[in-house]
């Protein structure tokens, strides 16, 4: 790794901290190569040898301070623990006292609330249950309309394969109306059932994706914004 | 080094040697490494926490066309030095006491539950 590529990385880790706290690491680094640098002896090399010297330090040191993303980690990891013994951040609020304050607030007003909240909460399960319920059945319908489909066409065709040796021409129709019926069918099952598929599996990366959100917001809540890193 | 160092002891290593002067990350890196198995990569978090508790604070000076950030003990600093200085004592004596070999300081122990 070049010593380009480590502040680069660097920089890149640390993405999601205050502007501030970007700046005084990467500065902080950059010094340390200039530095490092600077403390080399290249009495009697010449230009060239020297700058040969400079370029194998300057690796070798980004190599010595090892992984861009773990230095970011602990970085990241001191920032949030800075942030909640209630430290000043960039923006000169307190933000684990206002955090701590507003989930205060939040118990009181849940407590306040209770009596219209929670028949509110109970209404709006039941009508969730209420629509997860009559989506189910629909889809149950549509199944069993689908089979009654192929059922009747069979019907239709066994109906006219009899009247074979009575009436030709109906016998003809009955078995022709049966097949069309077996046919569409037969589309509208395999319709259903990458419809169902499908649905399954939107509704699974609903789920995930919600989960996913509830979990970042609660390390936001309790890293003041630097959690999003840990979700990862 | 055997021993892990936790970063209360990290922080008073490099209080320490902010207290003989003014000076700057590398150089500090250099002197924590000439006595102690530490990466280079430990320090960095080190004086940031000084810095916002307020122990160190910085300041630029320019240093062969760029800028070399310096950084300074504080009073506040001087006196949380002295704080670990004495903890390092009482810390070190203690241990001392555990691992002592010759067990003088067993007999004294022994001596003081008596009473």
């Amino acid at each position: 790794m070049t010593r380009l590529e480590f502040i680069q990385s660097l920089r890149a880790e640390l993405r999601k901290l205050p502007p501030e706290e970007i700046v005084a690491a990467t500065e902080f680094y950059e010094e340390y190569f200039d530095d490092a640098l600077e403390a080399l002896d290249t009495e009697g090399l010449t230009e060239a040898e020297a700058q040969r010297l400079r370029e194998v330090t300057e690796t070798r040191l980004a190599e010595d301070l090892g992984s861009p993303k773990t230095i970011a980690k602990q970085i990241r990891s001191d920032y949030a623990a800075r942030l909640l013994e209630g430290e000043m951040p960039a923006g000169g609020k307190k933000v684990s006292v206002g955090h701590k304050l507003s989930a205060v607030w939040w118990v009181i007003i849940g407590i306040c609330s209770a009596p219209v909240s929670i028949p509110i909460a109970v209404c709006i399960g039941c009508v969730a249950f209420g629509i997860a319920v009559s989506a189910l059945s629909l889809m149950i319908s549509i199944y069993i309309g689908i089979i009654g489909g192929a059922v009747g066409g069979i019907g239709f065709i066994v109906a006219g394969c009899a009247a074979i040796p009575v009436a030709i021409t109906t016998a003809v129709m009955f078995i022709g109306a049966g097949l069309i019926a077996v046919a569409a069918s037969a589309a509208a099952g395999v319709g259903a059932f990458i419809g169902t598929r499908e649905l399954i599996r939107w509704l699974a990366r609903v789920a995930r994706d919600l989960n996913e959100k509830r979990k970042i917001k609660k390390l936001n809540r309790m890293t003041g914004g630097a959690g999003y890193e840990y979700a990862k | 080094m055997g021993f892990k160092i936790e970063s209360s002891l990290l922080d008073a290593c490099a209080l320490a040697i902010l207290s003989r002067g003014d000076t700057y990350g590398y150089e500090i890196t250099q002197q924590m490494k000439s006595a102690i198995d530490i990466s280079e990569s430990t320090l960095y978090p080190v004086l940031r926490r000084l810095q916002k508790e307020g122990l160190c604070r910085t300041y630029d000076q320019p240093h062969q066309g760029r800028n070399r950030r310096y950084y300074r003990i504080t009073d506040k600093g001087q006196e949380k030095l002295a704080e670990y200085r004495k903890q390092w004592d009482d810390y070190k004596s203690a241990i001392e006491m555990l691992l002592d070999g010759d067990g003088k300081y067993a007999l004294v122990m022994e001596g003081g539950e008596k009473k």
